[in-house]
C-alpha cells in the first residue's frame, strides 16, 4: 500500500510529498473503504436475515423492492434518514444524543483490525485480537447510556440487561480466544491467520505438511472447543437468538432503543448487525483459517509480494480468492446465527447467566489447560528441561498432544454436562418460587 | 542481574503459604458443615470455623516458632532421621539469605514480626470463639487469616510493588472485618465505610510516593539501564546515595507520601480522624487485631522502608537548626500524636473510644523510637530499633489483652462505657484484675511491660538529641495516666450498679491470663526477647 | 515532531484533567461516571503516547469495558441517582479544601516540581520504519517476563487480594437466606390486594 501510494504520488504525479503525507494518504485511503464497506455489510446482512428468516417460516420476505427484493434495505435506510428525530422531553439530553455515537464508533474501530485477504489487511496490529475485544467492550458504556438517557423503564431495562450480558460474556469469550493465543504464541491476527495453512494440522505444529491452507484450529480440540465456546458466547455479545434478551420485543418494547428514532434508531441498527458479521468474521478468522483455503497460498506465493519477479495478477487473484474464502466462511455463520434464530426460543436472563457462569466458563478455563499443554507439547524442548520432546517426531508430538487435549476436553464437556443436568433436576420448590419472585420483580 | 525463584525458596514463604492454606481450608470447610437456618446449626458453623482457624493459627505459630531458630535450634550434628529431616529444611528457611526473589526477606525483621503478627491473630481468633460473629462464619474467619498473611508480607516486604500490595491484602479484609457486626448495623457499616474511604485515600497516597520514587530511582540511573528491579528499597538506596540525588526535593515527596499513607494505616496524627469511629463500631476482637496487628505491621513496614530505602535522607532531630529529612517530620508527628492522642483521650466515657485514642497516642511513643536514626551513631540507632521491636511487642500483647476484657465485660455487661465497668472488682474480682493489669501497662506503671518500652523508647530518643519530643512524651504519659486511673476508679472504687457476678467465659479468660503472664513475664524479665530483638538491627546494615 | 507529541500530550491532559474535574462536580452520580470513562479513555490515549500499545488497550478493556461499566450498572441498581440534598452538606465548605489544597500545593508540591533538574529528551523519537510498521513494541513478552521473574512475588499477591476481594463482596452482598427480604411471588401479591376490599 505504502509503496504503491509513493509510486503514484511521487514517482508518476512527481510531487515529492514526504513520508508523514503518505502515510495520511494510505490511512485516510483505508478508512474511508472500511467506513463504505461496513455499512454496506449491514445492508446486505439485513437483507439476507429477513429472507432466510421468512424462508424459514414458510413466508416470501421482502421481494418487491428491485430483483428479488435485493434494495430493501436502500429503501429502509432512506426512511431511517428522512424520519423525525423524536427526543423524549424528560430524557438526558446529552447522554440520550451521544450514546448511539458510542455504541457505532467502537463497531467501527473494530473494522479496521480484520484481514480480509492475504494483502487486504487494513492494519496489521500485533496486539490486534486484544485491540478488537477491548474496543469492543466499550459499546457496553454506549447501551447503558442510551437505556439510562431515554427515561424510560424499558429502556432502562433494556440496557442493564445488555450490559450484564456483555459483561458476563465477555469472559468466556476471551477465555476461549486465549486458547488459541497460548497455542500460537501471538496477538496479531496475520499472524494467526499465516500460521493455519497446511493440511489438518496447521503450520505451526507440524511443518513438513502440504500447504493446502486448511490448517483450521477447529480441527485440533482445543480449537474445537473454543470455537464452540466463542460462537456461542458471540452469540451473545452480539444480541441474538437465543440471547436477545435485551431487546426481547414480546417484554420490554425494544429494550434500551426504545425512544429512539430515525437515524438515532437506525445507527444502533447498524452497530448491531455491522458487530454480528464482525463476530462471524472473528471467528472464521480464528477457527477456521479466515482467507486461508486451497489454492490462495500457490497463487501468493506466484504474485509480486511474495518474491520479485512475480505477477501483480496472481497477487489479485490470490487476494480475490482469499477474499472469497473469508466471504463465505462469514456468511455462512451469520447464515448459522439466523438459523438458531428460526430454531430457538428466547432464554430468561437468570438462566442466561447460569449457563456463562456453570457451563462457558469453567469450560473454557479447562480449554486454556489444554491449550498450555498443547504449547508445550508441541513447542517446548531443551530449554524448558524437556528434551526428550526433542527426540519424538513433529508427528508423534503433535498425536500425543492432540489425543492428551482430546480427552481433558472431552471429559470436561461430559463431566459439566451432567454437573449441570443433575443440579437442573434438583431444581427444589425453593428455587422455583425464587425464580417466580424474579419473574415478580421484572414485571413489577 | 534478574533473580528467579528457587524451590529452595519455599520453605522461607512457609509461614504465608500456610496462612493461605488455612485460609482457603477454612473457607472450603465451611460449605461441608450443616447448612441449617436454625440457631443451633448457625452457631455450629462458626464454632466449626473458629476452632480451625484458632487450631490453626497455634500450629503455624508453633512452626514459624521452631523455623526462626529462638527457642530451640536444630544443632549441626543431629542424626538423621526423618523428623529432623523436616526440622532441619524447616529451619534453614530461617533468617537468613538475601531476600526472595529481591522482594520478601526472611530476616530477623521478618520472624519477629511474624511472630508477634500470627501471635496476635491466634489471639484474636480465641478471643471470637465466646463471640458468634454475624452472617457467613467462614469468610469471616478467611478474612482474618488472609489479612494476617497480608500483615507478615508487609513485615518482610523489600520492595515497593510487594509493600503496596501487601498492605491492600491486609487492609481490604478489614474494612469487610469492620463492618462485620449483626447487632449494631448502622455503626459498624459506618465504620467499614469510613475504614475503606479513607484506606483507599492513603492507598492512593501510598501508590503516588511509591511512582515519585521509583521514577526518581530510575531516572538516577546513567544511561537508564535495566530498570526492573529498581522497586527494591536497596536499590533504591543505592540510587540516591549520591550527594546531589539524596538532596533532591522530589525524592523527598514521595517519601513523604508514602510516610503519610503508612501514617494513616497506623493512624497517627494528622492521619487518626478515622480511627475512633472505627474502632468504636467494629466487633470489639476486630477492634483489638485493628489496633494491635495492623498497626504493628504498619510500623514495621515503616521502618523498613524508611531504613533500607531512605537511609541517605535522615535529617536531624533539632527543631531549631537544620530541620530536614525523616526524623524531624518523624518528630512533628510523634509530638502532636502523643498530646493530641492523649488530651483527646481525657474526656470520653465510651472506653473503646478512649483506648482509640489511648492506641493513637501509643503511635506517637513508637515514632519516637525512630528519632534514634537522628543520630549517627550505630550503637543509638540499634537501640531504637530495640527499642521500637520490644515496644511494638509489648503494646501488641497489652492491647489485646485490654480489648478483650473489655469484649469480655461488654458482651456479660451489655456495653462498653465507663457506667457499665462500675463495680466490676465485686462482681469478677478476677476479670477485674486483668483488666487492672492491661491499663497499668497501657499507662507504663512498673513492673508491667508498659513501662520498660517506654522507658527504652525514651532513652533511645533522648540519646540522638530529641530532648524536647521525650519531654513532650514524659508530659503526656502523666496526663494519660489519668483517664488511666479513670478506668481502674470505675472498676475497683465505684459502687455497682447489681452485684450479680459477672460470667467469664471460657476462651477468652483464656486468652486474657495468656496476654497478662506475657505483659507481666515481658516487664519482669525483658531479656527474654531482648537479645533475640537486637538481632534485628542487621535489617539496617548494622 | 516533538513539538506535535508535545500539542498532543497537552490536549490529551487537558481531557483527562478536565474530565476528573467533571467527575467530582456533576451532581448526577451517572454523569459522574461518564465522565470517568472519558478521564480513563484519555488515560489510554496518554499510554498510546507513550507507545504502550499494551497498556493501552487494557485500559479500555479492563477500565472502560469493565470497571466502569459495573460502576454504571451498581449506581442504576439504587435510588436517588441525582444526588439530590447532598449538595447542601458536601458543597458548603468547599472553599476551605480548596484553600488547604493550593496552599499544599503551592508550598510542597510545586516548588519540589520546579526545583528538580528535570532531563528532557533530547533526541526525537525515531519516525516509523519505511515498511510503515513501527517497529515490535516489547511490551507484552517483557511484561510476561517481569511477572515470573521480578515481580513473581507481587504477582502471586495480587492473586491472593483478587480472592480477598472476591470474598469481601460475597460477603458484603450475599445475605442467609433467613436474614433475606421475603419477595413475594405474583399469586401472594394478588392475593395482598384484594385483600382490603
Amino acid at each position: 500500500m505504502y509503496e504503491v501510494i509513493d509510486h503514484v504520488l511521487n514517482v508518476q504525479m512527481g510531487l515529492g510529498v514526504p513520508g508523514w503525507v503518505i502515510h495520511l494518504v494510505r490511512h485516510v485511503t483505508v478508512a474511508g473503504i472500511l467506513l463504505v464497506i461496513a455499512p454496506l455489510q449491514m445492508l446486505l446482512l439485513t437483507y439476507l436475515e429477513r429472507r432466510i428468516i421468512a424462508r424459514m417460516q414458510d413466508r416470501v420476505g421482502p421481494n418487491r423492492v428491485g430483483p428479488e427484493g435485493l434494495f430493501q434495505p436502500v429503501a429502509d435506510g432512506i426512511k431511517m434518514f428522512t424520519k423525525e428525530d423524536i427526543v423524549p422531553t424528560a430524557s438526558d439530553r446529552w447522554v440520550h444524543l451521544l450514546a448511539p455515537c458510542v455504541v457505532v464508533a467502537p463497531v467501527f474501530l473494530m473494522v479496521s483490525v480484520v484481514p480480509w485477504g492475504p494483502e487486504l489487511v487494513p492494519i496489521d496490529m500485533n496486539l490486534g485480537l486484544l485491540f478488537f475485544f477491548a474496543v469492543s467492550s466499550v459499546s457496553g458504556a454506549g447501551l447503558l447510556m442510551a437505556g439510562w438517557g431515554s427515561n424510560n423503564k424499558f429502556s432502562l431495562l433494556g440496557g442493564m440487561r445488555a450490559a450484564a450480558q456483555m459483561v458476563a460474556y465477555e469472559i468466556p469469550a476471551v477465555l476461549s480466544i486465549l486458547a488459541i493465543v497460548i497455542v500460537t504464541g501471538t496477538l496479531s491476527l496475520v499472524k494467526i491467520l499465516n500460521v493455519q495453512g497446511g493440511l489438518f494440522t496447521s503450520l505451526n505444529d507440524v511443518s513438513s505438511v502440504p500447504n493446502l491452507g486448511l490448517g483450521w484450529f477447529v480441527f485440533t480440540p482445543v480449537g474445537f472447543l473454543a470455537f464452540l465456546c466463542f460462537f456461542i458466547s458471540a452469540l451473545a455479545e452480539g444480541e441474538r437468538t437465543p440471547f436477545d434478551i435485551p431487546e426481547a420485543d414480546s417484554e420490554i418494547v425494544a429494550g434500551y432503543m426504545t425512544e429512539y428514532s430515525g437515524m438515532k434508531f437506525g445507527l444502533f441498527y447498524l452497530a448491531q448487525y455491522v458487530l454480528n458479521f464482525l463476530l462471524c468474521a472473528i471467528t472464521a478468522i480464528l477457527f477456521f483459517g479466515g482467507w486461508q483455503g486451497p489454492g490462495v497460498e500457490w497463487l501468493h506465493s506466484r504474485g509480486v509480494t511474495a518474491s520479485p519477479d512475480g505477477s501483480v495478477v496472481f497477487t489479485i487473484l490470490a487476494n480475490v480468492l482469499g477474499l472469497a474464502y473469508f466471504l463465505a466462511k462469514t456468511y455462512f455463520f451469520f447464515f448459522v446465527m439466523v438459523w438458531l434464530r428460526g430454531a430457538f426460543p428466547r432464554l430468561r436472563i437468570d438462566q442466561l447467566l447460569d449457563f456463562c457462569w456453570k457451563f462457558l466458563i469453567p469450560l473454557t478455563l479447562v480449554n486454556v489447560v489444554s491449550a498450555t499443554l498443547w504449547a508445550i507439547a508441541i513447542q517446548w524442548g531443551s530449554p524448558q528441561g524437556l528434551a526428550f520432546l526433542e527426540g519424538m517426531g513433529e508427528w508423534a508430538r503433535w498425536g500425543m498432544a492432540f489425543a492428551l487435549t482430546l480427552v481433558i476436553n472431552a471429559a470436561a464437556y461430559i463431566g459439566l454436562v451432567r454437573v449441570n443436568e443433575t443440579s437442573g433436576n434438583q431444581t427444589t420448590v425453593a428455587e422455583d418460587r425464587q425464580d417466580r419472585s424474579m419473574k415478580t420483580a421484572t414485571l413489577s | 542481574m534478574p533473580v528467579f525463584f528457587q524451590i529452595s525458596d519455599v520453605p522461607r514463604l512457609l509461614p504465608e503459604l500456610l496462612l493461605l492454606v488455612l485460609a482457603l481450608l477454612v473457607l472450603g470447610s465451611d460449605m461441608f458443615e450443616r447448612w441449617g437456618e436454625d440457631e443451633e446449626s448457625r452457631f455450629e458453623r462458626v464454632r466449626a470455623a473458629g476452632s480451625l482457624t484458632a487450631i490453626g493459627l497455634g500450629l503455624i505459630f508453633l512452626i514459624t516458632l521452631l523455623q526462626s531458630g529462638y527457642v530451640y535450634r536444630l544443632p549441626a550434628d543431629a542424626p538423621q532421621n526423618f523428623f529432623l529431616t523436616i526440622v532441619r529444611n524447616l529451619q534453614n528457611g530461617g533468617p537468613v539469605g538475601d531476600p526472595v526473589v529481591g522482594s520478601f526477606a526472611t530476616d530477623h525483621l521478618t520472624m519477629i514480626g511474624r511472630l508477634v503478627l500470627i501471635g496476635a491473630a491466634f489471639l484474636v481468633s480465641l478471643l471470637t470463639l465466646d463471640y458468634r460473629p454475624a452472617n457467613n462464619p467462614g469468610e469471616f474467619y478467611a478474612l482474618i487469616l488472609l489479612s494476617t498473611m497480608g500483615m507478615c508480607l508487609m513485615a518482610a516486604a523489600t520492595e515497593l510493588i510487594t509493600a503496596y500490595l501487601s498492605v491492600e491484602l491486609t487492609s481490604i479484609p478489614l474494612y469487610i472485618l469492620a463492618g462485620y457486626f449483626q447487632t449494631n448495623t448502622r455503626q459498624s457499616s459506618e465504620a467499614g465505610m469510613k475504614y475503606f474511604l479513607f484506606g483507599a485515600l492513603s492507598s492512593g497516597l501510598i501508590l503516588y510516593g511509591m511512582s515519585l520514587v521509583f521514577g526518581f530511582a530510575v531516572a538516577s540511573i546513567p544511561g537508564g539501564a535495566q530498570a526492573n528491579d529498581m522497586t527494591q528499597f536497596l536499590r533504591i538506596a543505592q540510587a540516591t546515595a549520591t550527594e546531589g540525588a539524596a538532596a533532591s526535593k522530589l525524592l523527598t515527596l514521595g517519601m513523604l507520601f508514602i510516610i503519610a499513607g503508612v501514617g494513616y494505616k497506623v493512624a497517627v496524627i494528622p492521619f487518626h480522624s478515622w480511627s475512633p469511629d472505627v474502632y468504636e463500631g467494629s466487633l470489639t476482637p476486630i477492634t483489638a487485631f485493628l489496633s494491635t496487628a495492623s498497626k504493628a505491621a504498619g510500623f514495621l513496614l515503616l521502618y523498613r522502608i524508611l531504613v533500607t530505602a531512605f537511609p541517605n535522607l535522615t535529617g536531624t532531630a533539632e527543631i531549631v537548626s537544620g530541620f530536614g529529612g525523616w526524623t524531624s517530620l518523624l518528630a512533628v508527628l510523634a509530638v502532636a500524636t502523643v498530646v493530641l492522642g492523649n488530651l483527646a483521650a481525657l474526656p470520653q466515657r465510651n472506653l473503646k473510644r478512649l483506648l482509640a485514642w489511648s492506641s493513637i497516642a501509643h503511635a506517637g511513643f513508637v515514632i519516637m523510637a525512630l528519632m534514634a536514626w537522628a543520630s549517627p551513631y550505630a550503637s543509638t540507632r540499634s537501640m531504637g530499633t530495640s527499642a521500637l521491636i520490644y515496644y511494638l511487642v509489648v503494646y501488641t500483647v497489652t492491647n489485646i489483652g485490654a480489648f478483650g476484657a473489655l469484649a469480655v465485660a461488654s458482651m456479660t455487661v451489655g456495653g462498653d462505657t465507663m457506667e457499665h465497668l462500675r463495680g466490676l472488682a465485686r462482681r469478677n474480682l478476677g476479670l477485674a484484675t486483668l483488666l487492672a493489669i492491661f491499663v497499668l501497662s497501657l499507662a507504663g506503671i512498673p513492673p508491667m511491660g508498659g513501662f520498660l518500652a517506654k522507658f527504652y523508647i525514651f532513652m533511645a530518643a533522648w540519646q540522638s538529641g530529641a530532648w524536647w519530643v521525650v519531654m513532650t512524651g514524659v508530659v503526656t504519659t502523666m496526663i494519660g495516666l489519668y483517664y488511666y486511673l479513670l478506668i481502674l476508679k470505675a472498676t475497683f472504687i465505684e459502687e455497682p450498679a447489681s452485684t450479680e457476678p459477672v460470667p467469664m467465659p471460657t476462651w477468652m479468660n483464656a486468652t486474657l491470663i495468656t496476654s497478662a503472664v506475657l505483659v507481666l513475664l515481658l516487664g519482669v524479665f525483658p531479656n527474654l526477647v531482648l537479645t533475640t530483638i537486637d538481632q534485628v538491627k542487621v535489617v539496617a546494615g548494622m | 515532531m516533538q513539538l506535535l507529541v508535545q500539542v498532543i500530550f497537552v490536549l490529551i491532559a487537558a481531557e483527562i484533567v478536565g474530565a476528573a474535574v467533571m467527575v467530582v462536580t456533576a451532581k448526577n452520580i451517572v454523569h459522574a461516571a461518564l465522565w470517568l470513562i472519558a478521564s480513563f479513555c484519555g488515560v489510554g490515549a496518554l499510554y498510546l503516547l507513550l507507545e504502550a500499545e499494551f497498556l493501552a488497550v487494557v485500559q479500555v478493556l479492563v477500565y472502560v469495558g469493565a470497571i466502569s461499566i459495573l460502576m454504571l450498572f451498581a449506581i442504576m441498581l439504587t435510588r436517588h441517582v441525582t444526588g439530590k440534598g447532598a449538595e447542601t452538606s458536601l458543597y458548603q465548605r468547599w472553599w476551605v479544601g480548596l484553600i488547604v489544597a493550593a496552599v499544599l500545593f503551592a508550598a510542597v508540591i510545586a516548588p519540589t516540581v520546579l526545583a528538580h533538574p528535570w532531563e528532557t529528551a533530547t533526541a526525537a523519537p525515531a519516525l516509523p520504519g519505511e515498511t510503515g510498521q513501527p517497529a515490535a513494541m516489547a511490551g507484552i513478552v517483557d511484561l510476561g517476563r517481569a511477572f515470573v521473574e521480578e515481580y513473581l512475588l507481587p504477582f502471586e499477591i495480587a492473586a491472593v487480594l483478587l480472592l480477598v476481594g472476591l470474598v469481601g463482596a460475597i460477603v458484603i452482598a450475599f445475605e442467609e437466606r433467613a436474614a433475606r427480604r421475603h419477595i413475594p411471588t405474583l399469586a401472594e401479591e394478588v392475593a395482598h390486594r384484594r385483600q382490603p376490599e
